[in-house]
């Protein structure tokens, strides 16, 4: 995991609604070193830690239970905080003001995710 | 021919009749004269007035005679040039009869227009014998044809032979010297033709009609500038004003929105400039109501010529049938999602279980996931009526081409696979490529993989794909085969309804092949797709 050496030490939210997809993210994310600051499955909750948590990256699946999680996005964007976008939904799941946030396609292998989260760093 | 001649004679003639008279008069006097003196003398020795008198009046008959024979002349010419006129009169189907309706003329036009000779017809009533029925009675006709000297209409008669003939007829009022009226000429054409055309463009017009306020849908058509010139009950609802409030008008002044009037309008247009039939669909919103959607056809409209002088449209509403397909395009989009988050969960699942195990196992498990879901996604884009072969190919070896693009050979013509038969094949690509990079071809730098497929022909065409390694390790049949293997020879049979095999024992690499009938993984062309309409 040479290339994941980057993601060491920094702080990520993971916003997933899936409990073990939830969980599998986490494992991946503590593979290759990042601090997890929290989950959250619903909208209103990821909301309220989109806000208040300090963060250096956050996993943001685009369905929470039926509502899209795009506010959460315009936070993050707010914030400055980078973020990729988690879906089972291709590109056209997102609007159009939000195609530049880099897509991870469910399901995926930790390669994909460190690459996602690459292009959301830079 | 003429059965009452005309009587007087020209006012030429009857001056010349008189000269003539006076001087036939003028010799018998002359003559007369001569005679008595000739008896009061007693002798016609000498030269004296009786002989002169008697020369005289021989002069006179002369002159008489001569001028009697010139009148006659004069005559015969005139009649002679009267036949002439009546023969040709009696060519134009001209017949005369007096006002009591006896036919005085008949001519070969009139004959053979009513089949009746001259013999027949003279004489006779011509309202009984051709059964003329006319839209006035003969005393209404005959009492316009004194004040206004002439008639015109049309008349049904019955030819000789009992067939219906259509006449249009004039009907001419000819005075006599003393003003009296005479005679009534008739001049007539048979417009039977013309009317049995007029009945058959009726019923076509009628049978057009019918068709018009029965079909379902909007039928209309508008001349070049867009006005209305034609619209059935449907588009007359629709617009909701009477025919009198639409004729002529153009869609500025029907629908609510100005700028989709000019849209339709501009269409229309270029239709008509086109000259070509064209279908879509159109929207058209109302004020505080759902827009409604319509499928429309529209013709140029052309005259006889063949000009476009306008279109003809038809329009049928297909508002339900949208909001329908949305709907499933909604719902075939979620199911794709969920698929994609089951196959996500499916995968944390395995993670979780068999963390801590082998991690080579975990990866296998992962790949065919993967693998799994770069097919359902080929199908996704293609809305799951069926899938490229070539997409398929190289969305299959998409993961393990990064820079190694050129070990792969890929060749075979163009053709779209059924959803089943897209995923059985990423699934055994999948499965050949990693067994590739384990034990063939692509575990060595050297090695390259050729697929190819092509179609055989045949009384049932078949598909053939080949997977040829190239420049790897020589290779041996294991002794237990893998579920890889298991999965292409039985899996892939199974799905595609056909026979796989992996040949090893080979120098350099394995070799498989798949072959199935084209009819059970290709998409045939009648075959109509499950979406047409996709949201995008």
């Amino acid at each position: 995991m040479n290339d994941a050496q980057i993601f060491v030490g920094i702080r990520v939210l993971i916003i997933e609604d899936e409990a073990l997809v939830s969980m599998m993210l986490e494992e991946f994310l503590e593979q290759i070193g990042c601090r997890m600051m929290g989950t959250a499955s619903r909208l209103d909750d990821a909301i309220v830690k989109a806000r208040s948590l300090a963060l250096d990256m956050a996993l943001v699946d685009v369905n929470l239970a039926g509502e899209a999680s795009f506010p959460v996005a315009e936070i993050l964007t707010a914030r400055d905080i980078p973020f990729v976008f988690v879906t089972g939904y291709g590109p056209s799941g997102v609007p159009a003001d939000m195609r530049h946030i880099p897509i991870l396609p469910k399901p995926f292998q930790m390669a994909q995710l460190v690459e996602a989260m690459r292009m959301a760093a830079y | 021919m003429v059965a009452v001649p005309f009587t007087l004679p020209s006012p030429t003639s009857r001056t010349a009749r008189l000269l003539v008279t006076l001087v036939t008069w003028l010799a018998i006097l002359l003559l007369a004269l001569g005679g008595f003196l000739v008896a009061a003398d007693g002798s016609i020795d000498t030269l004296g007035e009786p002989i002169i008198l008697l020369v005289l009046a021989a002069a006179s008959f002369a002159a008489s005679i001569w001028a009697k024979r010139r009148i006659q002349r004069d005559i015969d010419a005139k009649l002679y040039r009267l036949e002439r006129f009546t023969q040709a009169f009696g060519q134009t189907q001209g017949t005369l009869r007096s006002l009591d309706g006896r036919i005085v003329f008949w001519g070969i036009g009139a004959e053979r227009l009513y089949g009746y000779s001259e013999k027949e017809a003279l004489g006779k009533n011509a309202l009984d014998l051709l059964q003329t029925r006319c839209p006035l009675s003969p005393d209404e006709i005959n009492a316009i044809l004194v004040r206004d000297g002439e008639w015109q209409g049309e008349l049904t008669r019955r030819h000789k032979d009992g067939r219906e003939i259509h006449i249009i007829s004039k009907w001419s009022l000819n005075r006599g010297e003393a003003g009296e009226p005479e005679v009534a000429i008739e001049v007539s054409s048979d417009i039977t033709s013309i009317k049995l055309a007029e009945r058959e463009l009726h019923q076509t017009n009628a049978l057009l009609r019918a068709i018009l306020e029965t079909a379902p849908g909007l039928i209309y058509a508008k001349d070049l500038q867009g006005r209305i010139i034609l619209a059935n009950v449907s588009t007359l609802d629709l617009i909701g004003r009477p025919w009198s409030e639409v004729e002529g008008r153009t869609d500025l002044e029907f629908l609510d929105s100005k700028t989709q009037a000019e849209l339709v309008m501009a269409n229309d247009r270029r239709i008509m400039d086109q000259a070509k039939t064209e279908e879509f669909e159109e929207i058209i919103s109302r004020e505080g109501r759902h827009p409604r959607v319509w499928s429309s056809t529209k013709a140029p409209l052309r005259d006889a010529d063949g000009k476009v002088i306008g279109l003809v449209g038809v329009s049928v509403e297909i508002t339900e049938r949208k909001r329908i397909e949305d709907r499933l395009q909604l719902m075939v989009n979620e199911l794709n999602h969920r698929v994609k988050n089951t196959l996500a969960t499916v995968q944390a699942i395995a993670s979780q279980t068999l963390r801590g195990g082998d991690p080579i196992v975990r990866q296998n498990l992962e790949r065919r996931l993967m693998a799994l879901a770069a097919a359902h996604d080929v199908l996704t884009r293609e809305k799951w009526e069926g899938a490229n072969i070539d997409d398929v190919v190289t969305g299959a070896l998409a993961p393990f081409g990064d820079g190694g693009d050129y070990r792969f050979t890929v060749s075979g013509p163009s053709l779209r696979l059924l959803p089943r038969a897209a995923l059985a094949l990423a699934m055994g690509l999948h499965e050949l490529t990693t067994n590739a990079l384990k034990y063939g071809a692509l575990s060595t730098l050297a090695g390259q993989v050729a697929i190819n497929w092509q179609i055989v022909e045949g009384a049932s065409p078949a598909l053939r794909l080949t997977w040829t390694e190239s420049g790897g390790p020589p290779v041996i049949a294991p002794l237990r085969r893998g579920f890889g293997v298991r999965l292409i020879e039985r899996s892939l049979a199974q799905d595609l309804g056909g026979k796989a095999s992996v040949i090893f024992d080979q120098p350099s690499g394995i070799i498989g092949t798949i072959e199935a009938p084209l009819a059970d993984v290709a998409v045939s062309a009648e075959v109509t797709p499950l979406l047409q309409a996709g949201a995008r």
